[in-house]
């Protein structure tokens, strides 16, 4: 297998870890009201990188499954879709937090286990 | 700009009419953040939205992303229903068109050819695309409506799966393949329309005098009625016996004995219908003689005639054995 089938594997792997982890950094977000694109700046602000054309349709879908609330936001120059936790979405959030550091853990330690 | 009308336009005509007006508004908002940001770093407005555009990707697939799944006609947890009910229809139609060829064949056999293209053509110009059609718009509508399998199930109260639910891996020694109970049916189907229906039909066809056909039937028309009872009720068991055979497409001991049971009746019926002499055409013999297609009234022809009812017997009884044989060994053999 030559290096860059190799690389095209390992992308598809990562894109499909993001996609799987990509809810809980919008979750850990919205505890205020954020739009789609300073959410954007936000996370990858914190190494999170998020292609806006993923993450505008997933809030969406956020928002459908009850987990957000939204507002459109008229006053601004360029009118805004807000989206903010909604209770549903706080008690959702904890629960993957749990899972999340679960699963962190153990991956973790089954990596440790290997260098060691 | 020109270029972002057509790219939001692009995304919200694959979208549902009453999800477009939001998305289009977000999407527009989205891309004047982007270019904003671009903008600031100094690039030309052109060559950002550009950019800009090529980074959010093909319009078709950032719809799919909207909708949640791709576009489809036929919802995919449909496709094996479908190609299984398409099988069905398209094997319905071809036996029906088979049985309408051999009734059509029989009472006219001098245009065999013509109905056997007719049947051909009819079934693909006409029947095959108007089953297709009409199983596909109803396959269709369902996956419009979002008529969802799973909750089908759910409704209509069926077990989840255990299990003990798994099919038997098939024996392919006993396996009963498909050809056998569908020749079964459209012969069983056949042979009992022509006594039943036909038998004034079914004979020597020959020139009349005045230029058209006459038919010299080999049996009495009056004579093979008073055993319309046992054809119909042959054929009604041999049918269920078919089904039977479709559904479990194996042999079984109690389908085996079933099957011989049956045969062995449909047998002792049929000797005891051809040896009596009122089924056949009385004056068989003497309608050939008038219509010249026999030259002479010789004693020999006569006897023949009146001799062919002897090899009924002998007939149906090596047809049972071969069957008792061969059934009893596909059923038992190790």
């Amino acid at each position: 297998m030559s290096e860059k089938d190799m690389q095209e594997l390992v992308g598809g792997f990562i894109q499909e870890l993001r996609r799987g982890t990509i809810i809980i950094g919008v979750l850990s977000q919205l505890s205020e009201a954020q739009y789609g694109y300073s959410l954007v700046t936000v996370l990858e602000e914190k190494g999170i990188q998020v292609d806006p054309g993923t993450l505008y349709p997933l809030l969406r879908r956020l928002e459908k499954q009850g987990l957000l609330d939204s507002q459109w936001d008229t006053n601004e120059a360029r009118p805004r879709k807000y989206y903010l936790l909604s209770e549903l979405g706080k008690r959702v959030y904890e629960e993957l937090c749990t899972e999340w550091e679960r699963m962190s853990a153990g991956l973790q330690a089954l990596i440790d286990s290997q260098r060691s | 700009m020109e270029l972002i009308d057509r790219y939001v336009y692009a995304v919200a005509h694959r979208l549902p009419e009453r999800q477009r007006k939001e998305i289009e508004r977000e999407l527009r908002g989205l891309i004047e953040d982007m270019l904003e940001e671009r903008e600031g770093n100094g690039e030309s407005r052109k060559d950002a939205v550009e950019t800009v555009l090529r980074e959010l990707g093909d319009p078709r697939e950032l719809a799919d992303k909207y909708r949640g799944r791709p576009k489809y006609l036929l919802a995919p947890e449909f496709t094996d229903a479908y190609i299984a009910v398409l099988k069905v229809v398209a094997g319905s139609i071809g036996l029906v068109l088979g049985i309408v060829f051999v009734i059509e064949s029989v009472l006219d056999p001098w245009n065999i050819l013509d109905h056997f293209v007719d049947g051909i053509v009819s079934f693909i110009t006409v029947a095959m695309p108007q089953g297709f059609a009409w199983l596909t718009a109803v396959f269709m509508a369902l996956s419009l409506a979002g008529v969802d399998g799973k909750k089908w199930d759910e409704y209509s109260g069926k077990e989840p799966w255990s299990p003990s639910q798994l099919p038997e891996v098939p024996d392919e020694k006993r396996r009963i393949p498909l050809s056998d109970p569908i020749s079964s049916v459209v012969f069983i189907i056949f042979f009992t329309a022509l006594f039943v229906l036909f038998s004034d039909k079914f004979g020597i066809y020959l020139q009349a005098e005045g230029g058209g056909r006459t038919v010299v039937p080999f049996f009495s028309e009056e004579g093979i009625r008073q055993y319309a009872w046992g054809f119909v009720a042959v054929a009604a068991a041999t049918i269920l016996l078919n089904v039977w055979k479709l559904r479990g497409r194996r042999w079984t001991p109690r389908l085996a004995w079933t099957h011989l049971a049956i045969q062995t009746l449909a047998s002792v019926f049929l000797v005891f219908v051809f040896m009596d002499n009122t089924v056949y055409n009385p004056t068989f013999v003497d309608q050939l003689l008038q219509l010249d297609f026999l030259k002479e009234n010789s004693d020999g022809v006569r006897f023949w005639t009146e001799s062919a009812k002897l090899w009924v017997v002998p007939a149906v009884a090596l047809g049972l054995v071969v069957d008792v044989v061969q059934t009893l060994y596909k059923t038992y053999r190790k």
